[in-house]
C-alpha cells in the first residue's frame, strides 16, 4: 500500500482523541515527530475546541490529570502558552493537557526551588519552557508581596501589588498576564465572591463550576479537575475582537 | 450560458483506461478538475494517473450524490438526512484498502468534504486499536530501537492502560 502524504496523516491523526494519539506516538518515527510538533500539537487543541463548540461541550471540555500520590492536593499555579504549571505536594509539574504530557520540572530544572521558609505557597508560575530564558518565578507570601526570581540573574523582585494569582488573559502574549483579585478583593472571604471576582477576569465564564474549590486555608483555587484558561482564551478574544472591530465599523 | 453549462459532459479518465461521463457541475466539486477547467485544458478527456476506475467510481457516485440540491426548506432537512445516511453508508467499504485510496483519491481530486469524510472513516478505524495493528494496517515497518520504543512507551505508558 503506498504511503499517505503527511498533508492527509496529519488530518487523519488531528482527528483522534488524546490517549489514540498518545499509542499512536510508538507507531514509528516519522509518526512520533509529527505528533510532536507543536505546530500539531495546536492544530490539534484547535480541531477538539472548534469539535467542542460545534456540539456545545466547551463548558464541559475539562482534563483529567493525575499526579500520583498527590490527588488530593494539587492545584493549578498558572498557565502559559497552552502549558499548565501545577503544584502537587511540594513538587512542580508543567502539564500539557492537550497531549497531556507531564514533566516534573523541580527535577528537570534545578534553578526551580521552592522557598520554603519563608514562603507557604507560590501562588503563580509563569513559565516559558521554550526558551528557557524568561522562566520566572512568583512566591506569595500570605503576609509578604508576592515576589518574583528570575532564575536567570538570581534576581529577587518585589511586585508592587500583593496578588492571589495570575492568570494568561491573552493566549501567547506572555504581557497579557494579568493579577486577580487585587489586595481589597481578598477581604472578602465567600468563595462566591472570589469566583465572581475572578470571572471578571476570566471572560469565558463557563469553564468555572463547582468542581472548583477554594481553599481558604491556601488562598488558592484548587482542584483535582483542571480547567486551563488558556486553552479557551484564543478563541474568545478572536471573537471578541471580530465582534468589536464589526461593531465600530 | 449557466443553462447551457451545466448540461456539459465532463470526460474523465482513469489510470486503468476506462473513461466516465460525469456532469461539468458535478465534477466542479473537485478543485484539482475545476483548474483544468478553467484553465481550458479539459476539451479532451481529462486522464486521472492517480485513480483506479474502481475508486473513480465510488467518487462519481460520492459527487453526484452531494451535488443534488433540494428545491425548498422542507426538502432541505430531508436532504440533509438523506446526506449524513448515505456518507455513513458510503465508508462502509468491504475492503480497507478501498478505503485509503479513496483517501488518496480526495487529496488528489481535491474534494474537501469527501476528505474530511473519508479522513473521520480512517481516524474512527484506528481508535481503540493497538500500536502494531496500527502500523499493520497503515502498513508501516517499525523503525524504533527496542530501547526506543520502550522509552517512548514508558514516557506514554498512561496511553496503554
Amino acid at each position: 500500500m503506498a504511503e499517505l502524504v503527511p498533508d492527509v496523516l496529519e488530518k487523519i491523526l488531528i482527528t483522534l482523541d488524546v490517549t489514540d494519539l498518545i499509542r499512536c506516538k510508538s507507531v514509528c518515527k516519522f509518526w512520533h515527530s509529527l505528533i510532536s510538533r507543536s505546530l500539531f500539537v495546536t492544530a490539534h487543541m484547535n480541531h477538539g475546541y472548534n469539535n467542542d463548540r460545534m456540539y456545545h461541550e466547551s463548558g464541559h471540555r475539562r482534563i483529567l490529570m493525575s499526579c500520583p500520590g498527590h490527588e488530593y492536593n494539587c492545584y493549578i499555579l498558572g498557565s502559559a502558552n497552552g502549558l499548565a504549571c501545577i503544584k502537587a505536594g511540594v513538587e512542580i509539574f508543567v502539564a500539557n493537557p492537550s497531549t497531556r504530557e507531564v514533566k516534573n520540572i523541580q527535577k528537570k530544572v534545578p534553578e526551580f526551588i521552592i522557598l520554603k521558609r519563608s514562603v507557604h505557597t507560590p501562588c503563580c508560575a509563569s513559565f516559558k519552557i521554550k526558551s528557557g530564558k524568561t522562566l520566572e518565578k512568583l512566591y506569595h507570601d500570605c503576609s509578604a508581596p508576592m515576589k518574583c526570581l528570575y532564575p536567570m540573574t538570581q534576581v529577587m523582585k518585589p511586585l508592587r501589588l500583593a496578588v492571589w494569582g495570575l492568570l494568561m488573559k491573552n493566549y501567547n502574549v506572555p504581557h497579557s498576564w494579568t493579577a486577580f483579585p487585587s489586595r481589597h478583593a481578598r477581604k472578602h472571604n465567600d468563595v462566591e465572591h472570589y469566583l465572581k471576582n475572578l470571572k471578571d477576569y476570566v471572560p469565558n465564564t463557563s469553564i468555572f463550576d463547582e468542581n472548583i474549590k477554594y481553599r481558604q486555608d491556601l488562598g488558592i483555587l484548587w482542584s483535582p479537575i483542571i480547567c486551563t484558561k488558556s486553552l479557551y482564551l484564543p478563541y474568545f478574544t478572536g471573537r471578541q475582537k471580530r465582534k468589536n472591530d464589526a461593531h465600530s465599523s | 450560458m449557466s443553462s447551457s453549462s451545466s448540461s456539459k459532459m465532463i470526460e474523465l479518465r482513469s489510470s486503468d483506461g476506462e473513461t466516465f461521463h460525469v456532469e461539468e457541475t458535478v465534477v466542479l466539486q473537485s478543485e484539482t478538475i475545476k483548474q483544468m477547467i478553467d484553465d481550458d485544458c479539459a476539451n479532451a478527456a481529462i486522464p486521472l494517473p492517480n485513480v483506479t476506475s474502481m475508486t473513480l467510481a465510488k467518487v462519481i457516485e460520492y459527487i453526484k450524490k452531494h451535488a443534488e440540491k433540494p428545491k425548498d426548506d422542507d426538502d432541505k432537512k430531508v436532504a440533509e438526512e438523506d446526506l449524513k445516511k448515505f456518507d455513513a453508508e458510503f465508508v462502509k467499504v468491504d475492503q480497507e484498502s478501498m478505503l485509503f485510496d479513496l483517501v488518496r483519491a480526495a487529496n488528489y481530486l481535491n474534494i474537501k468534504s469527501l476528505l474530511d469524510l473519508t479522513c473521520q472513516a480512517v481516524a474512527d478505524s484506528i481508535k481503540d486499536l493497538s500500536v502494531e495493528e496500527v502500523r499493520k494496517k497503515f502498513n508501516i515497518q517499525n523503525d524504533f530501537t527496542p530501547e526506543e520504543e520502550a522509552k517512548v512507551r514508558k514516557e506514554n505508558a498512561w496511553a496503554f492502560d
